[in-house]
This record gives structure tokens, C-alpha cells and sequence, in this order.
């Protein structure tokens, strides 16, 4: 198969197919009353999969209505974006941290090394023409 | 992106050993750390051969660290809730790409927060019940 078969966007090396635009694992940790408002937010940025997990901050903090000490509720959400978006997706979180009240959080992203499949490259990284989808028809 | 001077560890532990996880990191120089609870999926036969439970309930602490420090938290971890510890803990790091949210907020962020519309998100998160 050649280079111009698979995608413009998916080069052929000793073997193997390599993405010029790699995925990322965005990992986004946040309150977790907030997590619906970034997990949209970071969706907008045409991400197709998104895990939400529940989780809880090490920091203790004076209960409200109790004289106690409790873990603060966080939600940690794992996101596949595409390298090309990482810059700008990560500039726009920063600011919504430090903007957005209670919406303190950190975000950082994990490189993949690797992927098997054509349609599950196209599905995660969003792009229709690897996927059989309008721009092939 | 440039590569920044952070990276991120993952420590999985027992569950109930979080906080000996973190006392270990905070003496490491680590400042905080994120919980999750997860489940550890033991080969049944390897436990039944060498007659030993696997708890399957685990905690996995999230930190993200100064490479200058990763070392000195590995070690601190793999001393305190190692393998041969009773939280059986791993630890491993990864590396990371591109950072948000590090540095807290000053006069000017705040001030932004204040005069800035949130977008909806506060209604949005009380519409679903949270």
C-alpha cells in the first residue's frame, strides 16, 4: 500500500506506518463539581474519547458543615488529543484555571507510542479520511 | 512542544496506604497528589501455586514532579510502600509533554476571575445535581 493510499497524514517507514500528527493523552485534574464544564471545554478542541475518573486530592480541607477534616473531590479526566492541538488546548486550560472560580486544576500531557489500527488512529484523532467517512466520498 | 522539566508518577498501592504514599512523596519535596481507587486483577493461578491473596482493592496516586526530584521520590516510595512493604506498592514515571496549571494565582488572575463570566458553569453544574 502506498503513502498516498493510506492518508496524507500517515507516512510508510522500514515497515511500518508512522503518524506525522502523534496522540497525546491529555491527563486534567480538577474539582469535581467542575469536571462536566472542562470535560466540554477540552471536548470542543474535537476530542472523540474522554474518561472521567473520580479521585481525591491529598490536601485536606476544614469540612463545612462538620468540624473535620475531608480529601477534596477531584475528577480526573484522560482525554486522546493530537499533537497539533496540545499547544493551543493546553494555553486556553491555563487560563480557564486560573479564571473559571473554583476551577483550580492542572493539566499535563502524555506522549502514546503507539496505536493499532487504521480506524481507531482515525477515531482518536479525528479525522474522517481515515475512517471511510464524507471526505473519502 | 518543548519538553517541560516535569514528570508525572504513579504509584499503586494497597488500598489504605495513600497516605503513607504521600507522606513519603511530601519528605521527597512532592506538594500534593491526586487518589484513585481501582481494582488489581491478580492471576488466579500464580496466587493458588505459591498459596497467596492478591487484595485486589488499590489505590493509584497521581503526582507531578520536578525531574530534579523524580529519583528521590522513586527511591522514597520504593523504601516506604515497595513490593515488600504491606502496600505492596509499584511506582513508575512517565514522561510529560506540555504542562497547564502550574503556579498559583495572582492579584491579576484574580482579579480576572471576579469580573470574568463563568460561562454558564456554575448554573450547569448546579443543574445536574452536583
Amino acid at each position: 500500500m502506498s503513502n498516498s493510499q493510506i492518508s496524507p497524514s500517515v507516512s510508510k517507514r522500514k515497515g511500518e506506518h508512522l503518524s506525522e500528527n502523534k496522540l497525546k493523552v491529555l491527563v486534567t485534574i480538577v474539582n469535581r463539581k467542575k469536571a462536566d464544564y472542562f470535560a466540554d471545554l477540552i471536548q470542543s478542541f474535537d476530542v472523540n474519547m474522554q474518561m472521567l475518573v473520580a479521585a481525591e486530592g491529598t490536601m485536606k480541607s476544614l469540612s463545612q458543615d462538620r468540624l473535620q477534616l475531608v480529601a477534596t473531590p477531584k475528577m480526573v479526566i484522560l482525554s486522546v488529543i493530537t499533537g497539533e492541538k496540545e499547544k493551543s488546548l493546553l494555553e486556553i486550560l491555563d487560563e480557564r484555571f486560573k479564571t473559571v472560580r473554583d476551577g483550580e486544576g492542572i493539566s499535563f500531557s502524555v506522549p502514546m507510542s503507539s496505536v493499532i489500527g487504521k480506524l481507531v488512529y482515525g477515531f482518536l484523532s479525528n479525522q474522517e479520511d481515515l475512517i471511510g467517512g464524507k471526505k473519502d466520498g | 512542544m518543548d519538553k517541560t522539566p516535569y514528570e508525572v508518577v504513579f504509584c499503586v498501592v494497597n488500598a489504605g496506604y495513600s497516605e503513607q504514599v504521600m507522606d513519603a512523596a511530601r519528605e521527597a519535596g512532592v506538594s500534593g497528589g491526586t487518589v484513585m481507587r481501582a481494582q488489581g486483577t491478580a492471576n488466579k493461578e500464580a496466587e493458588s501455586l505459591f498459596n497467596i491473596t492478591i487484595q485486589p482493592d488499590k489505590e493509584v496516586v497521581i503526582m507531578l514532579v520536578s525531574k530534579a526530584i523524580k529519583d528521590k521520590v522513586l527511591h522514597a516510595l520504593y523504601q516506604s510502600v515497595g513490593l515488600e512493604t504491606p502496600g505492596s506498592g509499584i511506582a513508575f514515571s512517565m514522561p510529560v509533554d506540555g504542562v497547564a496549571g502550574i503556579g498559583r494565582k495572582n492579584k491579576t488572575d484574580k482579579k480576572k476571575e471576579a469580573e470574568a463570566p463563568q460561562d454558564g458553569s456554575d448554573a450547569k453544574s448546579e443543574e445536574k445535581g452536583e
